[in-house]
């Protein structure tokens, strides 16, 4: 035991993907020892890395304010990320720095030609060696993003993870009668309406590439799949009835897989292009919708209600070798493969309100619990670092959008404007 | 709200006993015990008329409507339990009873509406609704209605016909609703 637990601390310091890829295969072979692991990687997902941020400095053509501005988006993201102990200093102080801190970040704001010039320096401490020293470049309205990339980039030199500050939500917002898809910045900055149809829209689900989002709407009648090109506003029917067809979800192959439910039947079809009904991967008279792929997309969790209630199962991408996740209440459904393939995160029926729990995706090993409510949590999707989760809830009164680190059980909210907001995507990271 | 102002003609209609089809919103509800509902025992008629509940006055605005949200006398819609598609023994007495109107006025078209309360997920509720309107076609089918008659929608959860988040407002929101389609 003693050799595993030396093991794991080793694997642990060797960076980010190890635990991930250990946990996975340890998980196969098993259940209970991966248990264990577990909560040792989540007790050491909690140490936060000492990181102090230098006041940042106003450059060529800009003022006090856009530096502060610029700063404050890069404080959030890593005060957000879950990962750092962010102590803010002025440029004075600097050169009194005492020990305790692993890193300093130093940075300049300047504008040029009506484009923003962020200089983003990550120093080790206390030998103040250069990581990295980068200039990020965009027009100067996209402040935000060129202090995301600065963000990232110091999430990735520091812990080899994927940074998610460049990433989005797409979700549907309520407006009196209908319901519109929107997206919004993961800090609830640049909400953007997706659809403004007057119907009711549903289900926004983010192509990998984060170009378009498949959504099903009611705009000629009854519920079929739609998907809008965010490039260039273009949206196309891309399934038609007879019947319903909901719950849209991308493959890394960009396969379109959904539910369609017409006559007596109700199963789960892969669409490869558009106008095309595709093949169906259930069988059976019950109902089966809301597939989710894994990364790979070789496997799909979808919910089913073949034993009698909805519960999650998970299948083949070609359908076949089928297998039930969960045996724990009687509503199980909306599964969410988490990016790293490890664990799916679902809405569970407890005492009359749905919580979202976690399952590792081979089936083995208990159930976790992640939110406690107040009000009803349904509809999780991971964060590309499969660490965060959005989910919607009832907790604030209304419906609305929260933000869970699942290794630090903190959540917050995630503010989209006025209306019930429900049914949140998480996207990948945007390309440089 | 013209559910209030729905309500009081209905009753006058009612008792005058008017026969007659009318196109905005009426519904000659049979109300529903719910507690009825719940235990299946099937007979959760009180024969009054007059739940006034306006059923298809709040429904959302949106086109997939056209003129079907309206109410024949002599249609009922028919409820479910939680997170059931399958007919009980009032249901099926309510068929009958509509299977006979459809019969009788045989230019008359119908919408098939499956509704859902707002206690599920949107995507599952999408599937359950329309499995509801399926086993109604199914049961006016098998009683000799021919299916060209006869159109299917799902709303899920989307478009509830009572408000609020009571277990009466859940049992009325759990439907299938007969819409005229002309």
């Amino acid at each position: 035991m003693k050799a595993i637990w030396l093991s794991l601390v080793l694997i642990l310091s060797l960076g980010a993907w190890a635990p991930t890829l250990h946990a996975q295969g340890s998980a196969q072979d098993d259940p209970e020892l991966s248990q264990e692991e577990r909560i040792v990687i989540s007790e050491n997902a909690r140490k936060k890395i000492p990181l102090l941020v230098e006041r940042f400095r106003a450059g060529m053509g800009a003022t006090r304010d856009d530096a502060s501005q610029v700063e404050r988006v890069v404080r959030n993201d890593l005060d957000y990320s879950g990962l750092f102990r962010v102590t803010t200093i002025s440029l004075v102080d600097s050169g009194a720095v005492g020990s305790g801190f692993d890193a300093l970040v130093r940075a300049s704001t300047a504008i040029e030609n009506g484009r923003v010039v962020l200089r983003g320096e990550l120093l080790s401490l206390p030998d103040l060696n250069p990581v990295f020293l980068r200039d990020y470049r965009a027009a100067a309205k996209d402040y935000r993003e060129v202090a995301h990339r600065f963000s990232d980039d110091i999430v990735l030199y520091l812990t080899g993870q994927q940074g998610i500050s460049r990433t989005s939500i797409a979700f549907v917002l309520k407006q009196g009668r209908s319901k519109e898809i929107y997206t919004v910045d993961y800090d609830g900055h640049n909400l953007r309406a997706v659809t403004n149809n007057g119907s009711i829209n549903l289900s926004p689900r983010f192509s990998k590439d984060g170009k378009r989002i498949a959504y099903a709407s009611y705009l000629q009648g009854d519920a079929d799949i739609y998907v809008m090109d965010l490039s260039n506003g273009q949206n196309t029917c891309w399934v038609k009835g007879p019947g319903v067809q909901s719950s849209p979800a991308w493959s890394v192959q960009n396969h379109l897989a959904y539910g369609n439910t017409s006559g007596s039947q109700s199963g789960i079809y892969v669409a490869n292009g558009a106008g095309n009904k595709g093949s169906r991967l259930t069988r059976g008279g019950g109902i089966n919708t809301s597939p989710s792929w894994s990364p790979d997309g070789r496997r799909m969790a979808h919910t089913s209600d073949r034993s009698g209630n909805p519960q999650i199962y998970t299948m083949d991408a070609e359908g076949g070798n089928a297998r039930r996740l969960t045996f724990s209440g009687k509503w199980n459904d909306l599964p969410s493969w988490s990016p790293d393939g490890a664990r799916i995160a679902y809405a569970s029926r407890q005492d009359g309100v749905f919580r979202i729990f976690s399952i590792d995706a081979s089936g083995l090993g208990k159930p976790k619990q992640l939110t406690f409510g107040p009000g009803s949590d349904e509809n999780p999707s991971w964060a590309p670092d499969s660490r965060h989760l959005v989910f919607s809830s009832s907790r604030g009164g209304t419906r609305g959008l929260y933000i869970l680190n699942v290794d630090t059980g903190i959540v917050r909210s995630l503010v989209v404007g006025k209306g019930d907001a429900s049914s949140p995507d998480w996207s990948a990271v945007r390309p440089d | 709200m013209s559910k209030t102002k729905a309500f009081p003609l209905r009753l006058v209609l009612a008792g005058f006993l008017v026969f007659f089809v009318w196109g905005c919103s009426k519904h000659n509800h049979v109300a529903e015990d719910p507690s009825a509902m719940m235990d299946g025992s099937g007979n959760g008629t009180d024969g009054e008329n007059g739940n006034g509940d306006g059923y298809g006055q709040d429904r959302a605005g949106v086109d997939v409507d056209n003129g079907s949200s309206g109410f024949y006398i002599g249609i009922e819609d028919v409820f479910f339990p939680y997170d059931r598609y399958e007919l009980r023994t009032e249901a099926r007495r309510v068929l009958q009873e509509n299977v006979r109107y459809l019969r009788d006025n045989p230019d008359l078209r119908i919408v098939l509406e499956g509704h859902c309360d707002e206690r599920g997920t949107t995507e599952y509720n999408l599937a359950l609704g329309q499995k509801r309107a399926e086993a109604v076609r199914q049961y006016l089918v098998d009683l000799g209605i021919e299916p060209q008659r006869i159109s299917l929608i799902s709303f899920g959860e989307e478009k509830p016909f009572v408000e609020g988040a009571s277990e009466d407002a859940f049992s009325k929101n759990r439907r299938v609703h007969f819409a005229d389609n002309y």
